[in-house]
């Protein structure tokens, strides 16, 4: 498998009843792929890597149409809990392409889940004090941060 | 994380302080918020505070922003938040309803007594968890094709009632009869009904629980007994939702609302607060479907109390008619609804957003099942699984003062992660245990995130509520099985 070099560091931070999560990243694409971490660490399931080995198919694909803004990525990550919340995969790689048009995550996955491996339920990632911004300068330009509802 | 309101709060007497209109740019209104002396300091300079002057901001609001004695920070409208629209200038919000469509709770009564069955708690437990659909994404054994699914969401509990799930009677005793019939199925998607489709009789995870419990004091003896209540009597709590059928539909309503609030140039503080004019298209079809996830929430409910009533049967060896196990009263917690209630002096019908907030009737209103309307509607309040729960009864206070609404929970006062930091390393399970309360859950995690210590105490909350005339206490409930997701 030939992986990407993570770039991307995020937290989850907290809110009275629910979590959100701030992410740096170097890339726009890469704060779409530390938002999957940080997911992944609130399910209690390992992260998806990045690889360059995903093959674009429309069956493994997430697709939302929409420019370089957190509503595209807040939709993006309601379809991803839809993948592994509602259709019980998990996703092992991914690749990530976000253009001026849509956000795109291929992935692939070895194994289904059995619902219980997951920790925690999101209803959904909300817009509530949802972000995403660019910096001009330092190695993590991107950043976004996001609240889920859970 | 914590956003800080600058907002200063007026006290207006010992349980109301006052959001004035001119705290915010853009209020219409006035804010109102029923709290005390010690719940205030938790709320002070939160962002709920803001979230109350935020939803004065919406055009059409009625009389005033409200806030329950258990209100926090949540999206759009804080949680406890009670709004009233004007049917032709006003707005409906997802962001005032909530992703949980119409989570709410339930209580049936027995005629079990606690002491004649506490050996028999653990085994209860244990069979209540094994038997009952909870967790994570956990389907049940009911898995519906859409068009089932939009039968559903138009019947309610009909629908369960039609398959011998549930009486008539049990029907009477559900805010609206268990059924909005302004429910448009046409108006849910095909992904709302396959995130559904196997989730009806399902309890859910994280603040969802079934609890068995036992009467522990009685304050209104009148109303108790309208309900069928006496102290050492054992009762069941549910508390669970719309499940993912619900968060679908406010997820997809948000989307079409934030471009409807565009179009029709409504100024948003808050992005959670989309919203579109009651009377237009997008007002409507979210209407329509909102009620849709109401009423599959209201069939979610009741078939879990099928479900339960069954184990029951089978854990002491009795028919249903011995341990009468009766549907006391079924509350909705979230949900938007047009109703007639007094404005100005006059008879105005409104759209009330509840959001984490419930119905209170009181007494003599038609709107109020027949069994209670001598008393008011009861109240189901679930506190914390160590302390316990409250039933009470809405008012005519209620009435004029907050569109009949109170309190729906004790209110988070500690976040998730800092729950789990605070209990770490303690056997929760144990301890609750010692002080006879048998507690199974699916995770772990979900048990340290609700601990006790994570709500405010139920008991100042609904002092609140009937210190400021807007419930009633009739009943206190305490814990002796905690089921959890």
């Amino acid at each position: 498998m030939k992986s990407k070099k993570q770039t991307y560091k995020y937290k989850l931070i907290d809110h009275t009843a629910d979590f959100g999560a701030e992410v740096y990243g170097a890339e726009i694409e890469d704060v779409a792929a530390g938002s999957l971490s940080a997911i992944a660490e609130w399910w209690g399931i390992p992260p998806p890597s990045i690889s360059e080995n995903v093959i674009i198919a429309t069956e493994n694909l997430i697709e939302v149409v929409g420019g370089r803004t957190i509503d595209t990525l807040i939709e993006a990550l309601n379809e991803w809990c839809f993948l592994v919340q509602h259709r019980y995969i998990l996703v092992t790689e991914i690749s990530l392409v976000w253009t001026e048009v849509s956000l795109t995550i291929s992935w692939l996955s070895k194994d289904e889940i059995t619902p219980p491996a997951l920790e925690s339920e999101i209803k959904a990632v909300t817009f509530h004090e949802g972000t995403l911004e660019r910096f001009e300068v330092g190695i993590f330009q991107w950043y976004t941060r996001w609240i889920a509802d859970v | 994380m914590q956003s800080n309101s600058q907002i200063k709060l007026e006290r207006i007497d010992k349980f109301r302080w006052r959001v004035p209109k001119n705290a915010m740019k853009g209020m219409r209104v006035d804010g109102k918020i029923y709290s005390s002396s010690k719940l205030i300091k938790g709320i002070e300079g939160d962002a709920s505070v803001n979230q109350v002057a935020n939803v004065a901001t919406l055009p059409g609001i009625v009389g005033e922003s409200l806030a329950m004695p258990d209100i926090h920070w949540g999206y759009g409208f804080p949680i406890g938040g009670v709004a009233a629209f004007d049917l032709n200038e006003g707005v409906i919000s997802p962001g005032g309803v909530g992703y949980d469509i119409n989570c709410g709770v339930n209580l049936t009564r027995s005629k079990l007594f606690a002491d004649d069955i506490r050996d028999r708690l653990p085994f209860l437990a244990d069979v209540l968890l094994s038997q009952i659909p909870c967790g994570v994404g956990v389907g049940g054994d009911i898995v519906l094709n859409a068009k089932e699914m939009r039968k559903v969401s138009e019947l309610g509990a009909r629908w369960v009632a039609k398959r011998g799930m549930a009486s008539l009677t049990d029907i009477e005793h559900m805010e609206e009869g268990g059924c909005l019939s302004s429910a448009d199925p046409e108006a849910v998607s095909d992904r709302a009904c396959e995130r559904g489709r196997d989730q009806l009789g399902t309890l859910g995870s994280g603040n969802h629980f079934m609890e068995v419990q036992e009467v522990q004091e009685i304050y209104d003896p009148k109303a108790a007994q309208a309900m069928g209540l006496e102290v050492g009597q054992v009762v069941f709590m549910v508390h669970s939702g719309s499940r993912g059928f619900g968060y679908q539909i406010c997820q997809e309503h948000l989307k079409k609302m934030g471009n409807a609030s565009n179009k029709y140039n409504i100024p948003l503080v808050d992005r959670q607060l989309a919203c579109a004019p009651i009377q237009s298209p997008e007002g409507k079809e979210y209407a329509g479907a909102m009620a849709a996830g109401a009423n599959f929430a209201w069939a979610n409910r009741l078939i879990l109390v099928h479900r339960i009533r069954r184990i029951f049967e089978h854990v002491f060896g009795m028919g249903a008619e011995k341990l009468g196990l009766g549907l006391v009263f079924d509350v909705s917690h979230n949900i938007a609804k047009f109703e007639t209630h007094l404005v100005n002096g006059k008879k105005q019908k409104v759209c009330v957003h509840r959001k984490g907030a419930t119905r209170a009737f009181g007494p003599g209103d038609d709107r109020v099942s027949p069994a209670y309307r001598g008393v008011g509607q009861p109240v189901l309040i679930p506190g914390d699984m160590r302390t316990g729960s409250f039933v009470l009864v809405g008012t005519g206070q209620a009435m004029e003062e907050t569109f009949g609404s109170t309190c729906h929970g004790a209110g988070r006062v500690l976040s998730r992660t800092a729950a789990l930091k605070a209990t770490r390393g303690r056997d929760l399970t144990g301890s609750l245990e010692k002080d006879g309360v048998y507690v199974r859950a699916r995770k772990l995690k979900t048990l340290g995130e609700e601990a006790p210590e994570a709500y405010k105490n139920v008991d100042s909350v609904v002092d609140v509520a009937e210190g400021a005339g807007i419930a009633r206490k009739v009943a206190r409930l305490k814990p002796l099985v905690v089921i959890k997701g």
